[in-house]
């Protein structure tokens, strides 16, 4: 299988920050790309899951969300036993590894569609649930009498109404109402995604391989880490879609889903949570060591299991 | 890098050099895998080397 060209991207902005340019894209324009990624992903699953049974929607969604309330309670040992971590830095890290990667997502709903290979709809809607369950199992974990906690209502409000969950959800509600009013803004959202991606997943290589550094201070354990999670929630969540029933594009999706951590979404609800937690630890294993093992090493892998060429 | 974090990234190194091995016949792709759990062994083998063998430990001696 050859590299998608959008990884392409991934690795020359890793060439290019390691050669000391001075490449870089604008906050803003970064910060609208990740934006346009979120609308268009959510546009695309509301369309098609207007047209879904919702029973059934609604049951699988429930096994979803009690997947990513599981994942932090897998990581958490490690990292606090194994990797010898304090506790609430364990937890923080866990709870990075129960939530998803948008970015890591839309790199395989490229791959999907470049081989015309189908999924089912809901499989955005399982995106923006992902988002939530991890954090409070990674709180809870850190802080079991969190919900004494003064300030839960700025958390709670920083976990449900964070700018990934609001503009999937929102995309999602938008893209089912909309029916073929659709089209009118697909050529947009649609068109340019692949576009818009590639000019995404430059900005991350460079951003990752700003990080290289700080995965020399943290130690071969955090790498070790960053490469065994994935391969677990993507074996817990291939044997959930085998459960749900699935389609080859639903398990793959599914799969990627469940290796992939979390670096916007969560590191803000620990800011406001766990504000004691170290940041970067937690950053660097989600950015700099498991979204490039995932999109460089594992996403064929994660394709070629679910397209049943291995079992 | 302590013996419990050692023996993780050694099993970690392993499972990815077995997979790997296991599968790169039927999945090209998965002989990337193989050599990320190479090179994962390797650098645990040269990090725990260099704990027990450098030349600061064998003054500290």
């Amino acid at each position: 299988m050859q590299l998608d060209i959008v990884v392409g991207f991934f690795i020359f902005g890793v060439i290019a920050e390691l050669l000391r340019s001075d490449m870089r894209l604008p906050e803003s324009l970064y910060k609208s790309c990740t934006i346009f990624l979120l609308l268009a992903i959510g546009l695309k699953g509301g369309h098609a899951l207007a047209e879904s049974d919702w029973r059934d929607v609604i049951g699988k969604s429930a096994l979803v969300i009690a997947f990513g309330a599981m994942l932090p309670l897998l990581a958490f040992p490690i990292l606090r036993y194994i990797g010898g971590l304090p506790r609430i830095d364990a937890a923080s890290t866990a709870a990075h590894y129960g939530s998803v990667s948008v970015a890591t997502y839309a790199v395989a709903v490229a791959l999907a569609e470049s081989i015309n290979l189908e999924y089912e709809p809901y499989l955005p809607l399982f995106v923006a649930l992902l988002e939530v369950p991890a954090i409070f199992t990674g709180i809870l974990l850190a802080k079991p009498n969190f919900w004494r906690d003064e300030n839960r209502g700025e958390v709670l409000h920083e976990i449900f109404l964070n700018q990934g969950v609001v503009l999937l959800i929102g995309g999602i509600i938008l893209g089912a109402w909309a029916g073929d009013r659709i089209d009118r803004v697909m050529p947009f959202f649609g068109g340019l995604f692949h576009g818009i991606l590639a000019l995404f997943l430059l900005e991350m290589g460079r951003q990752a391989a700003t990080r290289l550094e700080a995965i020399k201070r943290y130690g071969l354990f955090l790498t070790s880490f960053g490469v065994f999670m994935p391969l677990v929630g993507a074996s817990l969540a291939w044997a959930l879609a085998q459960f749900m029933n699935l389609s080859a594009g639903g398990a793959f999706l599914l799969m990627v889903l469940g290796s992939s951590a979390s670096y916007i979404a969560v590191p803000a609800a620990m800011r406001s949570a766990l504000p004691k937690a170290d940041a970067g630890l937690s950053i660097t294993a989600s950015l700099a060591i498991t979204f490039p093992f995932n999109v460089l090493v594992a996403i064929p892998v994660y394709l070629a299991l679910a397209m049943g060429d291995i079992l | 890098m302590n013996t419990r974090q050692m023996l993780f990234s050694l099993f970690v190194g392993f499972a990815l050099v077995l997979i790997g091995s296991q599968l790169s016949t039927l999945v090209p792709a998965v002989s990337t895998m193989q050599w990320a759990g190479a090179a994962l062994v390797a650098a645990t083998a040269l990090n725990v080397s260099w704990q027990y063998f450098s030349p600061a430990l064998a003054r500290a001696k």
